[in-house]
């Protein structure tokens, strides 16, 4: 028997599984071969101190950790966990069709809804305000408080994407001018969320009902009466309307 | 006619029972633990908090000596053991409670090796990993190199070096040489717990062996002189 014979054998040799005639064989060569002899006694020893490595000690309290565990595990779960928890088996090729349809419907009605009314998308102002505040008010708020608008602390200004209607004056005005005119804004419907005042400019930026225009037009006509309309893009139900007024 | 088709859908149906019957009759007869695996069945806690203080010490021994990590090792085995618990109905009883447990805890560790793998981007080091010395001597890089030191070596030192080499081995090998030389299961009772035909339990515990001899050569040099 060669050494390349015994190699596969080795295994059952040591655990001592082999059977009697192929164990003397084994024996036999062991005998005769140092390399090995030196081998299977390098396994044994390996096994020796595999065997007699010391026990590692569990964590303190180790079953009762488990238990708790295992108690937490078996209490009944509310039923809307079950619900939602319980897993339900679907065709992969029916749940990648209702994902494409919510993606669609979902996709859909933020196209129409963003085209419907422009979200308010703020751009930065170059000059530095003093007054600064957006999203004001609403009819419901009542008149709008100026000083409590320049006590917002609010310090970065915000207008809205291109006006539907812009109007432009260069005027020297008041605090309470600018004041009713905001309050005229609110009270046929508006929504004021931006505004600036500063050393240089007053700029409003409100969306109003369109059929609420031709007032807004004409009430400025009679506060500003060199003001003059830049832009009359006219527009859906709702239009973003700018009034900028530089102070002369 | 109609006869024949109720008997074509019934006696399957009855043969299979009937083998499942048998099975569990069998089991019940070898497993130590079948009474108090029925209770558990039954949903019996305290039942169950028997077999858990009958076998979390061996199980993490196992599941330490596959992970190389106490904290690895107490998840593994909590986790094996809810697991146990959630599926304890399901379980037959094709195999005793003990080699079931184990195949559990196994998994759950080799779970536990592989999550904390990929946290530390780190690979298996080959037993190919040496480091050559100025005198050309090659030698393991964590190897203590000469022999007076060997003499010296506490049993701790010594059971930590088996330990590290043991947790260098291939984890595909070493779940075989923790269940044979460390847990003492037979190669059949292996075969069960890994699902491997017995002629790959025995040429893995070979090379697990062979690696393992290897590596503990290159930290004590001559293996007689550590023996126990």
């Amino acid at each position: 028997m060669l050494c390349h014979d015994i190699q596969s054998q080795l295994t059952d040799y040591i655990d001592g599984t082999l059977d009697e005639s192929s164990q003397q064989q084994v024996d036999a060569h062991l005998a005769a071969c140092d390399e090995c002899r030196r081998y299977v006694s390098d396994i044994q020893a390996t096994i020796a101190l595999t065997r007699d490595l010391d026990e590692v000690e569990p964590p303190p309290f180790f079953t009762e950790r488990i238990m708790a565990q295992v108690r937490q595990s078996a209490r009944p779960r509310n039923w809307i966990f079950q619900i939602f928890l319980t897993p339900v088996r679907v065709p992969a090729g029916v749940l990648t069709a209702v994902c494409l349809i919510i993606v669609t419907l979902a996709g859909n009605t933020w196209y129409l809804q963003s085209k419907k009314t422009a979200p308010v998308q703020m751009v930065s102002e170059n000059t530095s305000p003093d007054i600064i505040f957006r999203d004001i008010g609403s009819p419901a708020s009542g008149p709008v408080d100026l000083e409590l608008l320049a006590n917002s602390g609010v310090t970065e200004i915000k207008t809205g994407k291109q006006p539907n209607l812009e109007i432009r004056a260069t005027v020297v005005i008041s605090d309470s001018e600018i004041s009713a005119i905001l309050n005229t804004l609110l009270t046929i419907g508006g929504h004021i969320d931006g505004i600036v005042s500063n050393a240089e400019k007053y700029r409003i930026s409100a969306i109003i009902y369109n059929d609420k225009k031709k007032n807004l037009i004409s009430y400025i006509r009679q506060v500003l009466p060199d003001a003059r309309i830049v832009e009359d893009l006219g527009g859906p139900k709702k239009i973003r309307v700018s009034i900028l007024i530089l102070k002369k | 006619m109609k006869r024949a088709s109720v008997a074509a859908f019934v006696l399957p149906v009855v043969i299979t029972m009937l083998t499942k019957l048998q099975k569990q009759k069998n089991a019940s007869f070898s497993d130590p633990d079948a009474k108090v695996l029925a209770a558990c069945r039954k949903g019996d806690m305290d039942a169950f908090e028997i077999l858990v203080k009958k076998y979390q010490k061996q199980m993490f021994q196992t599941a330490f000596r596959i992970t190389n990590n106490k904290e690895d090792a107490r998840d593994a085995v909590q986790d094996a053991f809810v697991s146990a618990f959630k599926s304890i109905k399901k379980f037959e009883g094709s195999s005793i409670f003990k080699t079931w447990i184990t195949t559990i805890v196994m998994n759950m560790s080799k779970n536990q090796v592989s999550k904390r793998m990929s946290k530390l981007n780190r690979n298996t080091v080959s037993f190919d990993d040496y480091k050559e010395t100025d005198d050309g001597e090659i030698k393991l890089n964590f190897a203590v190199d000469n022999v007076s030191a060997h003499q010296k070596m506490e049993r701790k030192q010594i059971c930590e070096q088996v330990q590290w080499c043991i947790s260098r081995i291939d984890l595909a090998f070493r779940d075989v040489l923790v269940l044979r030389d460390i847990q003492g299961f037979a190669y059949a009772e292996i075969a069960s717990i890994l699902k491997i035909p017995v002629g790959t339990v025995k040429s893995k515990l070979s090379r697990a062996r062979d690696g393992l001899k290897s590596c503990l050569a290159n930290a004590f040099g001559e293996l007689s002189r550590v023996m126990p």
